[in-house]
């Protein structure tokens, strides 16, 4: 007897994180949102990143989204933050890949995806945490800024989290996800 | 020549679901044509796509394929197949992608679109045609590449009559040729004249022989009241700027308790009455035409009319079969208890936590009618609810109908064919572009 199996992306997995990174990068440049509120592009990041996750089902999803996000960004010239724009879709996509590495034994799927949300919401702040400091910010002001971006960008992170699990339910209803992965089994 | 081979292949939805076969052998010769029977969703759907290496599930054991071998395979929704938005533009898609130039396409086209039966013209949109014109132009999308093997699911259920003889001409002639037709079916003996392999697919495992199982429950012949449900001047039905669909020279009358059945060819215009009726079809002339009393408008009757689409993975939308039964209670304030007690009486409690987006067609027709039923609408109109069923569902159907008729709901139904040995109050047959109603007496329905 054989068993069919593939190994790396398969092409409608790729296709998938190739949508949610163009996605991602189209509703931020197009909606454009001034709401006041620092972090609310944690919502979308947080969002679509552990959507391909769940969706893939593989470790790697989330540092290509990012990655792909980031280079879109980047060659569009979508924000303010000329080429280090590519560092603030790509660090957060690696942090969150690395917790994601770390917890992913531990608790159900609900807790990992808040958790590695956080710490995506780290990594981002800790890239702003940066910027302060090498245009000549006190570290005080430094550390006072980081500190309420993590606690906004936590804030938008979690829900966007949270906004994960319902909509991959669907996909699989519909069976758009069928990844043979242990992840898979938990949705 | 062997073309395909299954050597003891097993499949499953996932490591923990149920098989869905087990180490099934099958061989595939060219110039052979084999039909698949089986109960509603034992797999033969899953099966047609395995063979044609559409499967990306993985699977146990060997499939040999013949190199370049060419499949085409015609599934049993076709819209779901359709990429183009005109007949012509559908079927040359394929010849397209292999970079023919328009003057070698034409002829390409047309002879594969008169090989199937559909005398269209190529501009035009594939949006007007119904459900079993579209089959038709699936088939001919399939036969312009001159594909080695032909993979059908349930043509019976999406053609009339005509289109069936017509289809069965069209195999005689491709096995001639040396193509391999591979079909499932429910209705095994309408293509006896072409088919030399019956094979049933059944608890996983295929073997050969034809499936058949007994049907138990017939639609029960009942009196009905005096309440009008839809009442009707003659009329013409058109689609702005066409010329009449169909014409109705008498008037029509529906009153509650009735079974009617429509019947008539592919694209006559019985899907398009149905949606008129619940007030859904917009582009058309205004109909003397009311229901309830009133002129149908989308969304006004609330709880008192029941619409079951002829594509029933158009009104499924939750994520799973008791979700979607439990959506029409809660939606009118009814007991969501009865859902789980519904599903039970229709031997459906197996799939309650299931997709019904995974459901095969049968099982999606059953669960959508269930989400209909389960409110008890005084009108029930049902666009052909009997494509996909076997005899075991066609039971759970009319068990379903009998106890809504008993409660004084009226029924329509659209089928390609009349129903042979049911008791209907009326037959409403469209042909040659008219509408024809006959009454039959109780004597008549009883004695069936």
């Amino acid at each position: 007897m054989t068993t069919n199996h593939s190994r790396g992306f398969k092409l409608q997995d790729a296709l998938f994180i190739g949508f949610c990174a163009t996605l991602l990068v189209a509703l931020k440049s197009m909606l454009r949102l001034k709401l006041g509120l620092a972090g609310h592009s944690m919502l979308l990041m947080s969002f679509f990143y552990l959507t391909c996750y769940c969706t893939v089902g593989r470790i790697g999803a989330i540092t290509a989204c990012g990655v792909m996000a980031g280079a879109v960004a980047a060659i569009l010239g979508i924000g303010n933050g000329g080429p280090l724009i590519f560092m603030k879709f790509f660090a957060p996509a690696l942090a969150m890949e690395i917790v994601l590495v770390l917890v992913q034994r531990f608790t159900n799927l609900r807790w990992r995806l808040v958790i590695v949300a956080l710490a995506g919401t780290l990594a981002w702040a800790a890239k702003g945490l940066i910027e302060d400091l090498l245009v000549g910010m006190s570290w005080q002001v430094a550390l006072a800024r980081f500190s309420w971006k993590v606690l906004q960008g936590g804030i938008f992170a979690v829900v966007g989290a949270l906004l994960v699990l319902p909509v991959v339910r669907r996909l699989k209803a519909h069976d758009l996800v069928h990844s043979e992965s242990k992840l898979d089994q938990e949705l | 020549m062997r073309l395909i081979e299954l050597d003891g292949v097993s499949f499953n939805f996932g490591s923990r679901q149920p098989w869905v076969f087990r180490d099934i052998t099958f061989r595939l010769d060219s110039g052979s044509c084999h039909c698949i029977t089986g109960p509603t969703g034992s797999g033969k759907s899953t099966l047609l796509q395995l063979l044609a290496g559409l499967q990306e599930r993985p699977f146990e054991g060997g499939v040999f394929r013949r190199q370049g071998m060419l499949a085409g395979l015609v599934m049993q929704d076709p819209q779901v197949q359709l990429l183009r938005q005109t007949v012509g533009a559908e079927v040359a898609f394929a010849l397209e992608n292999l970079a023919l130039t328009s003057e070698q396409m034409v002829p390409m086209v047309q002879r594969a679109l008169r090989r199937v039966g559909l005398f269209v013209s190529l501009d035009c949109p594939i949006n007007i045609l119904s459900l079993g014109q579209k089959y038709r132009l699936m088939m001919a999308a399939q036969l312009v590449c001159n594909p080695q093997v032909l993979l059908l699911d349930e043509p019976w259920a999406q053609l009339d009559n005509l289109g069936v003889q017509e289809l069965t001409m069209v195999i005689r002639g491709l096995v001639a040729e040396g193509i391999a037709v591979v079909m499932c079916e429910h209705n095994p003996a309408a293509f006896e004249e072409v088919v030399d392999h019956y094979w049933q697919l059944s608890d996983g495992v295929l073997m050969s022989g034809i499936y058949r199982t007994e049907k138990r429950i017939p639609l029960q012949a009942q009196a009905h009241s005096d309440d009008v449900i839809i009442e009707a001047e003659p009329f013409e039905y058109r689609f702005h700027g066409d010329a009449p669909l169909f014409a109705c020279e008498q008037p029509l009358q529906v009153c509650a308790g009735e079974l009617v059945t429509i019947y008539g060819n592919n694209g006559t215009g019985k899907s398009s009455l149905m949606k008129a009726i619940a007030g859904m079809q917009g582009n058309i002339a205004p109909l003397p035409l009311k229901v309830f009393g009133e002129r149908p408008k989308v969304g006004h009757y609330g709880q008192r009319l029941g619409l079951l689409m002829q594509r029933p993975n158009r009104q499924l939308f939750e994520n799973t079969v008791l979700d979607e039964v439990a959506f029409s209670l809660r939606r009118f304030g009814l007991p969501q208890e009865q859902a789980q007690a519904l599903l039970e009486e229709l031997g459906l409690g197996e799939l309650a936590e299931q997709s019904p987006h995974k459901l095969s067609y049968g099982q999606q027709h059953l669960v959508a009618l269930a989400s209909l039923v389960c409110y008890q609408p005084q009108l029930l109109l049902l666009d052909d609810p009997l494509a996909g069923l076997d005899s075991e569902y066609f039971d759970r159907f009319c068990m379903m109908i009998n106890r809504l008729r008993q409660q004084g709901t009226a029924v329509l139904l659209s089928s390609h064919r009349p129903l042979p040995h049911t008791p209907v109050s009326q037959q409403w047959q469209i042909a040659d572009g008219l509408l024809l109603p006959s009454t039959c007496t109780q004597d008549a329905a009883y004695a069936y």
